[in-house]
């Protein structure tokens, strides 16, 4: 059944919503069981998903990169779900209020998830703007989720209003496309015409990815928001927001319009340079950590859609295999952030200071993460990019990567930064008074090994090149 | 004879040969991160299982490649195991995996028996020392690292190995990191290293691209014959691939230039500065005298046994590379020799026993070095012969080190003169320094006698007459500078207070002496030309060639009887030949200045005349450049961030901006 | 007069009038959006611009494959989303209203970039080479 792992995501999320309203206060923590036993039955679905075949007439398709995409949505919302746990349940030293009932919040958390799964499948264009406004509604909700905390509603309010107008972009231009070839199924649609409402069309929907990708300038909700939201949305929005960008991108321009993404990828790599640049010059003025780690994702954006630019056989594994590193490299970062500022409520990177001599292993975690993100060899941040720069090279965007080079020198400066505060500056008075949950100590202590074994063993790389490229080389137009 | 092997169905120990460095990798990763704060003694056992671990296994893997290939038969290369770790493009991968091989299976053997018994040996010498743990993690590191560069079935794979056995050498020199002199020669030894694998990467890259562009890049393609051997598809950068004749042969034939010297003898050249490098080949081997402030345990692992013969192992698996390019061949047999006359020299006056210990090391390395550079593929005695010595020396020169180990921590001092009438004291240690000290310097039956007679038949063999006569000479002098230090430690009175008071050393740190011992007499039994050769014709050595055991053995008695008439008794004899020497013998005393020279070449010429000016350059106009741009990316940061304002309808009106203005792009493009 | 009238009643507007009256709607939603200051007004002003891209959908739908109903089936969809989104946004807002007494985005602004002074590239320069030469000094001294 192709349709298995949104289906076992959804029935978790209602019976999330039932067994909140049930359970009495002291068994309340099931919910966050339940919530985890769902993923990781969606995600073993996934694994026993086959890569290819359709239902529903063809509205809804599988192929193996969207095999693997919904595969990196479970695992991020699985961690997402781990980050959350002792913030909802109250577990933490900080205590956090109006922080409302979890069940709800997995709910709508778990109902996102579902949204972005069905994106990746989506062939038509109903379901694609369906699924895409599930996959981000939800997100409004849990970023404004602090109902004390004036951040929190600020943010949602600032996400709902550039949300709504990226939604109403991205339907102005699927209109467009749809008059232009008469078609609303996705693969049916190839565009030939180029004319200027083409064009229109196109910006449109570039405007409509750049939201949900924060391209630059579509990118300045990114910054408020992240620092808004809960801690651990915080981290879902950086990773898994990304991923459904890429999806959304790829069903877009590369279902839709792949004839055109050779034409357009010297638009590809203005932004890719623009988007890096900006992202990491501005994170360099960046004290509080959530508004640091928003321009870090920007920045990142730039960096993932160089895997568009082609030979695209090449690309697209590139692309979702940094997205793998990504994802383990920013969750196990994030573990430590959102432990820390469970501890103290605090999040500015000088709070940081001196880690290293009162949790040494979080803060070894920490480390290797931010150098993950760096890119330095042989972690798996590395390792990705070193393929996604190959790639623009590959293209013939040899200034892109030389901008790419500069920009992972700025990045790398701007990550040592809370590598110092770590290592070097003395230790904080009044740093945090326990030591992570098991959970969120478990979590980061598989997400560390992830992110070096992703850079050493090519296992993961070999196995998505040999599952996508066959069927991308099968699927390009030519 | 032909042997049929199929890669797919091998024993246990083949099929899982990555189990040899996983060990001490495991180890290294558990005691580093976990173990060290918690018991010291749980440390030390774990690394050193760790290590017999991979012992077995490297047994384990010696007897199914003999039984595979039995010895005396012919001798194929085998990579049972291999991963593709870069891929450029299409015939230009990099694999990793482990190369099974008679040297390759040989150094395996040898690392880690040697580092077992090292690490068994240092949980005695380093108890209660408060880096314990540290020093086991190290040890560790080394091992899997010396492990994988050994197990290297492509130049790439070794070179990252060789940097990583570089640094766990430097990490173990400096491992007192509160005294000065430790850290200056761990930074010495860094840097000489350092320097001459600059060459060596040189050579590899060299190699690798010729490797990839003189077959058009269909490399693998010519080397259908070894490819059933092999896990992976051969490439450009393996061994196998850069010692093939059809290679070679085209590579061979290209000049560098119109020198006249073809471009394989620099490439082998460049790769050999990196293996002198590593093994202390005249000029490059000022670090290893020093590195002798790393803890005694350390000397005899990797600055006796193991990482300096890294090199010799180097060139022993190019050779064939090497044996087409006769000019390399001849720097490699004329640089082994003088070294093993020049560090010799020198170690007749020097007065620390480390010292003494580490330009013997210098001189048996050059030995080896002499060995191969004399042999050819047409009779490839000296090959054979210098992974005999290689073999015996590891057993013998640890030995010796660990005793000298003994000895030291018994008086805490490095100075000979500050021992003296050790032997009843430590019965034990003397017995086995004693047996050392005979095989080193080459006393039938002694496992030094076979391996030295087979490299001086070697240069005999083969014309070479001015390196056998230095060989020759260089085995009078090993006997007595060998039997000087013996004398003086073990013989005469107590010259300290802390002589008299030594004792013997406890059982953990004598077996492996006397696992040592025995190893060093039975060593040279072993038929060594039937289970390492090269090429089709097999090096028939047997027995005892008396033309070469006598004039040897001769030698060695002269250098012994000369030890024993000048220091036993007092001294005085030994003061006044130096006297009547005089500047000759401070001259030698001070290692010929050697260091001295450089410390003029880099500190006088270099700093002021090279690095000033460009010191300067590099503050005014280098420095002003970054900060400038450090400044800029800073004030782009402050501009940028002034978007950031807030409002979210100003987030609004970009939005709607950047879409236009994509739109006018695609408009200004395409229309 | 009459015939204007009828020339009024029997006008047909074709698929480039239509197309003229969505993107009007579309922009007029979009400088609501941009310029009003209660957060009401700017989910009405969304509304507009969602409703004019789903009008798109029936227009192309009637214009250019009359016999199917692809379009006019996106547009139902749209109008679902497009009430879900605002429903969100209320709840937002009513939340936000009840904590903070108002719902003027302008005043939405306690999380932005902060303006710092930042002093030009000789003083940055100056500083940093003074240190690095003192270093410098300081270690050829001994």
């Amino acid at each position: 059944m192709l349709m298995l792992p949104e289906i076992i995501v959804i029935i978790t999320a209602m019976t999330v919503l039932v067994a909140d309203l049930f359970l009495p206060e002291r068994l309340r923590f099931g919910v966050s069981c339940l919530s985890l036993t769902g993923l990781a039955a969606a995600a073993v679905a996934v694994l026993m998903t086959p890569m290819n075949g359709s239902l529903l007439g063809g509205q809804f398709g599988m192929d193996s990169v969207a095999w693997w995409f919904k595969l990196f949505f479970v695992i991020s919302g699985f961690f997402t779900v781990v980050l959350s746990m002792d913030l909802l349940h109250g577990r933490t030293t900080f205590r956090m209020r109006g922080i409302g009932s979890p069940g709800e919040y997995y709910t709508v958390l778990l109902f996102t998830i579902s949204g972005m799964m069905f994106l990746v499948s989506a062939r038509d264009m109903v379901l694609l703007y369906v699924s895409l406004e599930l996959a981000t509604i939800p997100l409004f909700a849990l970023a404004a989720w602090r109902r004390e905390d004036a951040r929190s509603g600020e943010a949602g309010l600032k996400y709902v209003i550039i949300g709504a107008l990226a939604s109403a972009f991205i339907l102005y231009g699927l209109g467009l496309l749809y008059g232009l070839t008469g078609q609303i199924g996705l693969e049916a649609a190839r565009v030939t015409r180029v004319s200027p409402a083409f064009w229109l069309a196109v910006a449109m929907l570039t405007a409509g990815v750049g939201f949900k990708l924060t391209l630059v300038p579509f990118h300045l909700w990114a910054a408020d928001v992240f620092e808004g939201a809960p801690m651990p949305i915080t981290a879902f929005l950086s990773v898994a927001s990304k991923g459904t960008g890429l999806a959304f991108m790829f069903q877009l321009f590369f279902r839709n319009m792949g004839g055109w993404l050779d034409d357009g990828s010297l638009l590809i790599a203005l932004f890719a340079a623009v988007t890096m640049t900006l992202g990491n010059c501005v994170a360099i003025v960046q004290t509080n950590i959530k508004r640091f780690m928003a321009f870090s994702a920007i920045s990142h954006a730039g960096v993932f859609i160089m895997g568009f630019l082609g030979p695209h056989d090449y690309g697209v594994p590139a692309m979702l295999f940094y997205l793998l590193a990504y994802i383990a490299s920013t969750f196990a970062l994030f573990a430590g952030i959102v432990w820390y500022s469970n501890e103290t409520g605090r999040e500015t990177i000088p709070d940081y200071r001196g880690m290293s001599r009162t949790n040494p292993m979080m803060a070894l975690a920490m480390m290797l993460a931010l150098f993950s993100l760096a890119g330095i060899p042989p972690l798996s941040g590395f390792v990705g990019k070193f393929f996604l720069f190959s790639v623009a090279a590959g293209a013939g965007y040899h200034w892109l990567v030389g901008v790419a080079a500069v920009n992972s020198t700025i990045a790398l400066y701007n990550y040592l930064r809370i590598v110092r505060q770590m290592y070097i500056e003395p230790v904080h008075e009044d740093g945090p008074a326990a030591p992570a949950s098991w959970s969120l100590s478990i979590a980061t202590a598989v997400l560390t090994v992830v992110l070096v074994l992703v850079g050493i063993i090519p296992f993961f790389y070999n196995a998505i090149n040999g599952t996508t490229i066959a069927w991308m080389s099968g699927v390009l137009p030519h | 004879m032909t042997t049929e092997i199929d890669i797919q169905h091998l024993g246990f120990a083949l099929r899982h040969v990555w189990l040899v460095p996983a060990f001490p990798l495991v180890s290294f990763v558990l005691v580093g991160l976990f173990l060290r704060p918690l018991s010291q003694k749980l440390c030390g056992i774990v690394a050193t299982l760790a290590v017999f671990s991979s012992w077995m296994a490297a047994c384990g893997i010696a007897c199914e490649y003999y039984t595979l290939c039995p010895p005396g038969g012919e001798h194929p290369v085998l990579v049972p195991w291999a991963f593709e770790w870069l891929r450029y493009q299409p015939g230009m991968t990099v694999n990793v995996g482990v190369i099974v091989d008679p040297i390759s299976v040989l150094l395996m053997l040898v690392v880690t028996t040697v580092s077992t018994l090292v690490h068994l040996y240092s949980i005695g010498y380093m108890k209660g020392d408060t880096g314990f743990g540290r020093f086991f993690a190290y040890l560790n590191l080394f091992t899997f690292s010396m492990l994988g560069l050994v197990a290297a079935p492509n130049i790439l794979q070794m070179y990252v190995f060789w940097e990583l056995v570089g640094v766990s050498s430097f990490l173990l020199i400096g491992f007192y990191y509160q005294k000065p002199s430790a850290v200056a020669a761990s930074k010495k030894a860094f840097i000489v290293t350092r320097f001459a694998d600059l060459g060596f990467l040189v050579g590899v890259l060299t190699l690798g691209y010729f490797g990839y562009t003189l077959f058009g890049g269909a490399a693998p393609a010519i080397t259908a014959r070894t490819a059933a051997h092999c896990a992976m598809p051969l490439q450009p950068f393996d061994f196998l691939y850069l010692t093939s004749p059809e290679f070679l042969a085209r590579f061979g034939a290209l000049a560098a230039g119109s020198t006249g010297i073809t471009l394989l003898t620099v490439a082998m050249v460049l790769v050999f500065m990196g293996a002198a490098g590593k093994s202390a080949m005249f000029p490059l081997h000022i670090w290893l005298p020093d590195a002798m402030e790393g803890p005694t345990p350390v000397s005899a692992l990797i600055h006796a046994a193991t990482m300096v013969v890294a090199g010799v192992y180097l060139v022993a698996r190019m050779f064939p590379a090497f044996a087409v390019s006769g000019a390399a061949l001849l720097v490699v047999a004329y640089v082994g020799a003088f070294t093993s006359l020049f560090a010799a020299v020198i170690g007749t006056t020097q007065d620390d026993i480390k010292r003494v210990l580490a330009f013997s090391t210098l001189s048996q390395l050059g030995y080896m070095m002499l060995a191969l550079g004399v042999a050819t593929m047409e009779s490839p005695l000296g090959y054979t012969a210098s992974m005999f010595h290689l073999f015996t020396h590891a057993c013998f020169k640890a030995l010796l080190f660990l005793g000298a180990g003994a000895v030291i921590h018994a008086v805490h001092s490095n100075e000979i003169w500050d021992m003296g009438g050790l032997r009843k004291k430590m019965p034990i240690t003397h017995f086995t320094f004693l047996i050392a000290t005979l095989a080193i310097s080459g006393f039938w039956p002694l496992s030094g006698f076979f391996s030295k007679d087979e490299i001086l038949a070697a240069a005999l063999g083969n014309g070479h007459y001015g390196i056998f006569a230095v060989a020759l000479f260089v085995a009078g002098l090993t006997a007595f500078y060998m039997f000087r230090i013996y004398l003086v430690t073990f013989w005469g009175e107590h010259r300290t207070d802390k002589a008299s008071h030594a004792h013997e050393i406890p059982a953990v740190m004598w077996i492996p002496l006397a696992i040592l011992a025995v190893l060093s007499v039975v060593a040279g039994y072993v038929p060594m030309a039937k289970f390492v050769s090269i090429g089709a014709e097999h090096a028939e050595h047997h027995g005892i060639n008396f033309a070469i055991a006598i004039p040897a053995t001769l030698a060695a008695l002269l250098g012994t009887g000369t030890a024993l008439l000048l220091y036993t008794g007092s001294g005085s004899r030994a003061d006044a030949i130096a006297r009547s020497l005089g500047g000759v013998y401070t001259l030698v005393k001070k290692k010929f200045y050697v260091d001295e020279v450089y410390l003029f070449v880099t500190h006088r010429l270099i700093f002021n005349l090279v690095s000033r000016p460009i010191a300067w350059f590099d503050r005014t106009v280098v420095d002003g450049g970054v900060n400038v741009s450090g400044w800029a990316t800073r004030a782009s940061g402050h501009l940028f961030s002034w978007m950031q304002t807030g409002q979210v309808q100003s987030y609004g009106s970009w939005y709607a901006a950047g879409a236009m203005l994509v739109l006018l792009v695609l408009w200004a493009a395409l229309i | 007069m009459n015939q204007l009238l009828a020339s009024i009643a029997a006008y047909a507007p074709g698929l480039r009038e239509w197309l003229l009256l969505t993107s009007v709607i579309f922009s007029i939603g979009l400088y609501g959006l941009l310029t009003r200051r209660n957060a009401v007004g700017i989910l009405l002003a969304v509304e507009l611009m969602l409703n004019s891209a789903a009008l798109n959908f029936v227009i192309f739908n009637r214009f250019c494959m009359p016999a199917r109903i692809d379009g006019s089936v996106m547009a139902i969809f749209v109008i679902a989303v497009a009430a879900a989104e605002v429903v969100v946004g209320m709840a937002i807002f009513v939340a936000l209203y009840r904590y903070r007494g108002t719902v003027d985005v302008n005043r939405m602004d306690t999380m932005k970039d902060p303006v710092t002074s930042f002093e030009g590239p000789v003083a940055f320069n100056k500083e940093v080479l003074d240190n690095i030469n003192k270093q410098y000094k300081s270690h050829h001294d001994h």
